[in-house]
């Protein structure tokens, strides 16, 4: 189904990983260090990336800025809690989603439909201004918003919130990174303003905004706009 | 250099008491009287009567200076009815002859009075002015010395020798409350006779402002007060303090309670630091711990989450891979849990040895059989002499410290090179134990340092996978055993750590029966 590289140095997760994920269709390829993982990243062209934050030789971080200076791969990280900085690190450097160790392959499956998805929907040099994310559709150019073919009204600042996340969707945008956009680079810490506004996008996106499926809350990371599960 | 001092903290007028140099005053005036007389007489009938009584004025004058302005009235009386009696005309009559005479005699008092007067107020000056000379050396002493010293007993004691002779008393003594101490009151530091208790209670209480102050001349007492309010009490006994004094014990007061404000300071500072370096080492626990139980859980629960899931097909390969990971890392997980647990032991200076002869090359098959699946990619190659003696180990121990051994040896070394392990005996009680490895080695400088706890997690946050708690583990063991581990360059690359083990008694004895070993 897709080429899943996995870049690991602990024998055993790389092997339970590649096990687990040939099992489930996909195409494995493990990498014990960060400069193996890059060059594998370079000439196998995954479909996406699942790395470890924790490398013998080069920081997890750092591998994910240099994919991202010529690379769009959808970046999975594994992080362990004695790693949550550098966790949202990662996210700031362009990584799109984390999953916490230890895990179960059913939620890292979960984690890697969503990239898959995200990937194939959108990407930054469509020209189309519109961006449609499961129900959700966003037309940029006139900063108007449907939900199910219906009109929804938004705050100037509402929209330019939505429209970060929806420029982003799949992946989860860390509270640094949305404050700066919308709110101006001075801004940085004051995550309670994204808190108000995600509340007020949920009461108008939500079918059921205390159960949100579209605009989902990272707890202590960021916020992350998916398209709902299709009912398979 | 407080001894070129000397002279300046203990003028003479501040040694003398006042009384002492009274009588001097007295005993020169009357002496001083003496001899002038005595000299005067023969001449007296070729001179003038004005200037015997020019003479006349110096011993009484002298007087003065050394016993200050109380010798005046009585000096000035000795020599004028010294002169009236002697130099006058008649002679030897209390009788004055004429009217002139009378005129001298007016003018000698006078005289006599007002020099004194005058020699008494310079001299007082000058002891003033030498007093407080003196103290201020003596407090710049202390300040010096204090701030080079810092233990707080010593400043104290400083403290106290240098007041007692500076307030000219018998006893200096710092006192605190103390609920646990005798009496209720804790003697911080003393010079001189030491108080009674009864009196050390009265004077804290005095100063303290518990009760009022008894005027009986012999105690004064002064609070020692800290920023955080009133900490115990300087007394000065067995003395009179003037007004100096007191200036002088209130100073030395402030000074007291500086040496003791700046102690607490320093034991805070050294509290914090402490507190410090506890929490970084249980952070650095943390996360080790963290990282050393997750990261086999994490392989786990990868595994089991597959085999668990209905929805996945495995086939009878993938099943048995996955389920021998879980084999793996569970004994990877029970290696790092005994670790901890010998850690503990080892920190509470609890590890107790159960030592008895063991052959080494059982357990090292043992270990290594246990063993065989995290180093299936490498050749293992034992060598052990079949004369090699018993050792006198704690198998369970050893078995650890040889697991961690070749767990590092097995991660830090590529697959397909090869790992041994080689004992030898190379000194009469010891055997050596290696684990040669031709991974990436370690480091010249950093070969001591692999052993300290937590060594793997390097500054900048990215690791050395694998050296947590086994290496400091594996000293802690031998350290035990009274052996050593260290570890050295395998030639060619890699790295070699070497455990010496004590050759068992038993065996020593059976092979050499003529030299008795040790009890």
């Amino acid at each position: 189904m897709a080429r899943i590289l996995v870049v690991d140095d602990e024998v055993a997760i790389g092997r339970a990983l590649a096990t687990g994920l040939r099992a489930r269709g996909h195409d494995v390829v493990v990498a014990a260090t960060g400069e193996a993982g890059l060059s594998l990243a370079a000439l196998g062209s995954p479909d996406v990336v699942v790395l470890d934050l924790g490398l013998p030789d080069i920081d997890g971080v750092e591998v994910c800025r240099r994919l991202r200076a010529w690379s769009n791969v959808p970046v999975i990280v594994l992080s362990a809690h004695d790693s949550e900085a550098r966790k949202v690190q990662a996210l700031d450097e362009g990584a799109d989603d984390f999953i916490t160790k230890p895990f179960g392959m059913a939620e890292l499956e979960a984690r890697l439909r969503v990239a898959l998805r995200h990937r194939e929907r959108w990407s930054p040099v469509a020209e189309d201004p519109v961006i449609e994310v499961g129900p959700l559709r966003v037309d940029l150019a006139r900063r108007s918003v449907h939900v199910d073919g219906r009109r929804v009204q938004l705050t100037a600042r509402e929209f330019d919130f939505l429209a970060f996340l929806a420029r982003n969707a799949g992946k989860v945008v860390t509270h640094r990174m949305l404050l700066r956009e919308v709110w101006g680079p001075e801004y940085g810490e004051e995550t309670h303003y994204l808190r108000v506004y995600a509340n007020h996008l949920r009461k108008k996106l939500e079918d059921d905004p205390a159960h949100p499926r579209l605009l989902r809350t990272s707890p202590g990371v960021g916020y992350q706009l998916v398209a709902p599960e299709e009912a398979t | 250099m407080a001894d070129s001092y000397a002279g300046y903290m203990t003028p003479l007028a501040s040694v003398i008491p006042a009384r002492a140099r009274f009588w001097a005053g007295w005993a020169m005036a009357f002496i001083g009287l003496a001899v002038a007389t005595a000299v005067l007489i023969p001449f007296r009938s070729h001179i003038a009567v004005a200037t015997s009584a020019l003479v006349l004025v110096v011993p009484v004058v002298l007087g003065v200076a050394v016993g200050g302005f109380p010798v005046a009235p009585v000096g000035v009386a000795a020599g004028f009815l010294t002169f009236d009696y002697f130099f006058i005309p008649p002679y030897h009559r209390f009788q004055v002859g004429a009217g002139e005479h009378w005129v001298s005699l007016g003018v000698y008092a006078a005289v006599a009075l007002m020099v004194s007067a005058v020699v008494a107020q310079a001299q007082r000056a000058r002891s003033h002015a030498e007093a407080r000379e003196g103290e201020s050396q003596a407090f710049f002493d202390l300040s010096h010395a204090m701030a080079a010293a810092g233990d707080i007993d010593a400043d104290l004691r400083r403290i106290v020798t240098q007041a007692r002779p500076v307030l000219g008393v018998d006893t200096v003594e710092v006192l605190v409350a103390d609920g646990e101490a005798d009496d209720g009151v804790l003697v911080l530091a003393g010079d001189g006779a030491p108080l009674a208790p009864a009196s050390r209670q009265q004077s804290l209480a005095v100063a303290l402002g518990l009760v009022p102050e008894q005027v009986d001349g012999q105690s004064r007492s002064v609070v020692i007060r800290s920023s955080n309010g009133p900490i115990g009490a300087l007394v000065a006994a067995g003395g009179v303090l003037t007004g100096e004094g007191e200036r002088a014990l209130a100073m030395f007061a402030n000074h007291t309670a500086l040496a003791i404000e700046r102690s607490r300071l320093a034991e805070e500072a050294t509290r914090t630091r402490l507190l410090e370096e506890v929490n970084r080492l249980r952070s650095a626990l943390v996360g080790s711990v963290s990282h050393d139980l997750r990261t086999p859980l994490a392989s786990i629960k990868a595994s089991v989450s597959d085999l668990v899931d209905p929805t996945v097909v495995l086939g009878a390969e993938d099943r048995r891979t996955l389920l021998s990971t879980i084999d793996e890392e569970t004994d990877r997980l029970t290696r790092f849990v005994s670790n901890l647990l010998d850690m503990t032991r080892i920190e509470a200076g609890a590890l107790e040895l159960h030592r008895a002869a063991t052959p080494l090359d059982e357990l090292v098959g043992a270990v290594s059989e246990r063993m065989s699946r995290l180093l299936a990619p490498h050749p293992v190659r034992v060598l052990i002499d079949d004369e090699l003696p018993l050792v006198d180990i704690d198998y369970m121990l050893i078995e650890q410290v040889l697991a961690n051994l070749l767990e590092n040896a097995g991660r830090h070394s590529p697959p397909g090179s090869i790992i041994a392990i080689v004992a030898t005996q190379l000194v009469q009680h010891w055997v050596e134990m290696r684990v040669i490895d031709h991974g990436p080695g370690i480091p010249e400088a950093e070969r001591a340092r692999v052993f300290e706890q937590f060594y793997r997690f390097r500054g900048d946050g990215s690791r050395l996978p694998g050296v947590g708690l086994g290496l400091a583990i594996c000293q802690g063991i031998m350290a035990a055993h009274n052996g050593r581990i260290w570890v050295e360059a395998t030639p060619g690359g890699g790295a070699t750590f070497v455990v010496r083990l004590p050759v068992a008694d038993l065996h020593r004895k059976a092979h050499s029966p003529a030299i008795p070993g040790p009890a």
